[in-house]
């Protein structure tokens, strides 16, 4: 009898799952793609910094990579509470400030993607418990977090810039 | 701290963050991430439906391999010329190559000699070694040693590593004092199996293959263009060798008519021979001077003169020399017969087959020596 019920709760779990699926997917859908380009600064013919990005050729410690993030929502509902995470790739720092995204505040993380902030309140804490302010170099992770709804149909970009140490 | 939860409201209960980037060591340098690393990037996106939330979804991954940076230093030890001695053997200047690249690479390593314009510390080169060899430091011991640094290549320098590299030079005879040799220590970066590097920078990226890239390569060797896998710095030796000159005079000091009044050379008179050597200024020191002057002719061929034996007072002491090093240069009497009995420091002094010798005499620069002694006129 109580295997019954184990497999009657099992089965009743499963559909529940795939009923949530379902949904999802007739509801909203946005996909992301992610794209890198390599800055490139000139000095032109008059003497002015000229940037480029460009998609890498070579890259090698201390280029700058542009990171973008494309969204869009594919879905026919809109998207609520939306938000875009990307890890900070090891190797690459975080370069001060790069980060936008237009109809998003940012938040950034030190503690691997545990708890994300304002870069003013990220604080690091070394073995004595003694804190001080993060640096860029802390960065683990940034976030994108969306104001307002993504209706269908809509897109946009969100970036930032690292070096590669 | 601002959690994230608290933004998107109590009902989400499916905060999930997935780490899709790649984990890799942390090997971070000064010269920066190693070459061949993979570098991946995605991203993720949360949202709700409906106040439901949704299966968080990914971005697809950018990778790209982190190239081969061909970057490395030469930089002179030497914050000065390097004083050498004409004839000198194994005369040494010392460089450091560091490697700022982002992988192990060998070096082959070379020396051009200036010839002629400024050399590295200034002034104008104008001499040569004679030889120079390159040599490169073993470990065994800090500082050039012969015996030991024997390698004539650099072997498998890792990133942020540097090692010595020693230019041992010989020089001629008969160099002038203050001349300059400039010399530069060429180093050519390769594979660390020893090929050749090639520059990728200006080529199409082939994905996942890692990419020779040349950066801030440039020094003064003549045979070392902007930005090639070469390197170069240069220093400089400098001549010091004593600048001696030597004169000789002579005074009468007395005669059998005038007595010291006036004297003259005739038969029976004393004359009083001075030689003095001088050290230039800024010249080096010189040392184990020896001065011989033969008065055979006169003595022994002509017989015009004869050796006076007692220079001032005491009989069988006529050599009297003053010297820097021997009664801080007050005249000393040395015997003519001895030459080990009344020397004075390094200085020794006697009179054989009539010949005056003075030995181990030692000027530095801008002092001097003086050799006196007697004849008689016959």
């Amino acid at each position: 009898m109580k295997k019954q019920q184990r497999v009657l709760l099992t089965t009743l779990c499963m559909l529940a799952s795939l009923v949530r699926v379902a949904y999802a997917d007739e509801g909203g859908r946005v996909e992301l793609t992610m794209l890198a380009e390599k800055e490139i600064v000139s000095v032109n013919e008059q003497g002015a910094q000229e940037i480029q990005y460009v998609v890498p050729s070579t890259v090698i410690p201390g280029d700058v990579i542009l990171y973008t993030v494309a969204y869009v929502n594919k879905g026919d509902e809109s998207a609520e509470n939306t938000y875009i995470t990307n890890k900070i790739p090891d190797h690459m720092v975080y370069m001060e400030n790069s980060a936008s995204g237009l109809g998003t505040e940012i938040r950034y993380s030190v503690d691997d993607g545990q708890s994300f902030d304002l870069p003013h309140q990220l604080m690091i804490h070394d073995s004595e418990g003694k804190a001080r302010l993060a640096t860029t170099k802390d960065y683990t992770h940034i976030r994108w977090l969306f104001t307002g709804l993504l209706d269908p149909g809509s897109e946009g970009k969100v970036f930032y810039r690292a070096r590669l140490n | 701290m601002e959690i994230i939860k608290n933004i998107r409201g109590s009902s989400i209960g499916l905060l999930s963050i997935v780490l899709l980037v790649f984990v890799f060591s942390q090997s971070v340098f000064a010269a920066g991430t190693t070459q061949n690393q993979t570098i991946s990037n995605s991203a993720t996106v949360d949202y709700n439906v409906n106040t439901i939330a949704q299966t968080q979804l990914n971005s697809n991954t950018y990778q790209f391999v982190v190239d081969r940076k061909v970057t490395f230093t030469v930089v002179k030890d030497e914050v000065a010329v390097v004083s050498v001695t004409p004839g000198s053997n194994d005369n040494v200047l010392t460089f450091t190559v560091t490697n700022n690249g982002n992988d192990t690479f060998d070096y082959t390593v070379a020396a051009e000699q200036l010839v002629g314009g400024t050399a590295e510390f200034g002034g104008t080169d104008n001499i040569n070694a004679t030889t120079v060899d390159v040599f490169v430091e073993s470990g065994a011991t800090v500082g050039y040693q012969a015996a030991q640094d024997t390698a004539t290549s650099i072997d498998d320098l890792a990133a942020d590593a540097n090692i010595k590299v020693y230019l041992v030079s010989d020089f001629a005879l008969g160099l002038s004092d203050d001349a300059i040799a400039g010399q530069w220590l060429l180093v050519t970066a390769l594979t660390s199996a020893g090929g050749a590097l090639s520059d990728d920078s200006g080529s199409a990226d082939t994905v996942g293959t890692v990419q020779n890239v040349f950066d801030a390569m440039d020094g003064p060797a003549t045979g070392d263009a902007a930005n090639d896998a070469k390197f170069s710095d240069g220093a400089d030796y400098q001549v010091v060798t004593a600048s001696l000159t030597i004169t000789k005079a002579s005074t009468v000091i007395s005669d059998p008519i005038s007595g010291t009044t006036n004297p003259k050379a005739i038969p029976g008179a004393v004359i009083e021979y001075s030689i003095t050597i001088d050290n230039g200024a800024g010249a080096g020191t010189a040392t184990d001077i020896d001065i011989a002057d033969s008065l055979n002719t006169e003595i022994a061929t002509n017989g015009y003169l004869a050796f006076n034996t007692t220079y001032n007072v005491t009989a069988g002491q006529g050599i009297s020399i003053s010297s820097p090093d021997c009664n801080a240069g007050a005249y000393t009497e040395y015997t003519n017969t001895n030459a080990d009995s009344n020397e004075c420091g390094t200085v020794e002094a006697d009179f054989t087959t009539n010949v005056v010798n003075v030995t181990g005499i030692q000027l530095d620069a801008s002092e001097s020596a003086i050799i006196k002694f007697r004849v008689t006129v016959q």
